[in-house]
């Protein structure tokens, strides 16, 4: 593995915990900084898809009422990760 | 992925359901960010809480539109039917098959997603289906696992389960 490599990963393990940080605070401006502008957040069942820079902070005001008023879960995640590269 | 239910009042530890999640990275100018994270449950906990938050994603008006054009039905008819857990294929006057209200679905997201990161359509199709097809209990998941092996605490099977055992 060479250097770039590993600099991508610290990265990206960077960004999730960026991400996780934003989503436990409630701090919609770090979060959706945590997308490109043209990133979108699609969860199908808990009832949004979010298309577009402005709408990913949305799923977390959602996840949040659901979190309130459904009990605690626990996420044993078998999480993928793909990175993909883009003309633009 | 899986989700895991701790014990409340009304419930016992029990997986609750299992699901999909994916993200995909881009590296911008600004280093690496999120360009997608697809998330859903592909087992349903209750029938009342995949029932109304799928109404909520099909409500917003360019999929409701592409349904409502496709099956001839006004908008609220549709929302009816996600409500009473009709086939909205089930709706239309015409031959309209579970197909093509998947593939209307499907496109319909497709046409939402910005011309920068177009949406592939393997993946609108499975939201799609998801979105309109009836899901097992989880119950039938926690079922397979223990079948496998797994030892976790006793839990109660739902109603539904209940009437196929």
């Amino acid at each position: 593995m060479n250097l770039q490599t590993l600099l991508d990963r610290e990265e990206i393990i960077d960004l999730i915990s960026t991400y996780n940080k934003a989503s436990f605070y409630c701090d919609l401006k770090g979060y959706a900084d945590t997308f490109t502008p043209d990133g979108r957040y699609i969860n199908a069942n808990h009832g949004w898809v979010g298309f577009g820079g402005a709408e990913p902070p949305m799923p977390l005001l959602l996840n949040t009422e659901a979190a309130r008023d459904s009990s605690i879960c626990v996420w044993i995640f078998s999480s993928t990760l793909s990175i993909r590269t883009r003309l633009s | 992925m899986l989700m895991f239910q701790r014990e409340g009042r009304s419930n016992p530890n029990q997986i609750w359901n299992t699901g999909f999640y994916y993200r995909t990275v881009v590296r911008s100018p600004h280093g690496w960010r999120f360009s997608e994270i697809i998330s859903f449950v592909d087992r349903k906990m209750s029938d009342e809480l995949v029932t109304n938050l799928r109404g909520l994603v099909l409500a917003r008006p360019v999929v409701l539109n592409a349904l409502s054009q496709l099956l001839q039905v006004s908008g609220a008819v549709i929302l009816d039917a996600v409500k009473t857990g009709e086939a909205l294929a089930s709706l239309g006057s015409g031959p309209i098959s579970e197909s093509d209200v998947t593939e209307t679905v499907a496109k319909a997201f497709q046409a939402c997603a910005p011309g920068t990161n177009p949406l592939p359509m393997g993946t609108a199709r499975a939201l799609a289906y998801v979105l309109t097809h009836d899901q097992v209990y989880g119950a039938e998941v926690e079922d397979n696992f223990r079948a496998a092996g797994w030892e976790g605490p006793p839990t109660t099977i739902g109603p539904a389960l209940a009437r196929k055992t």
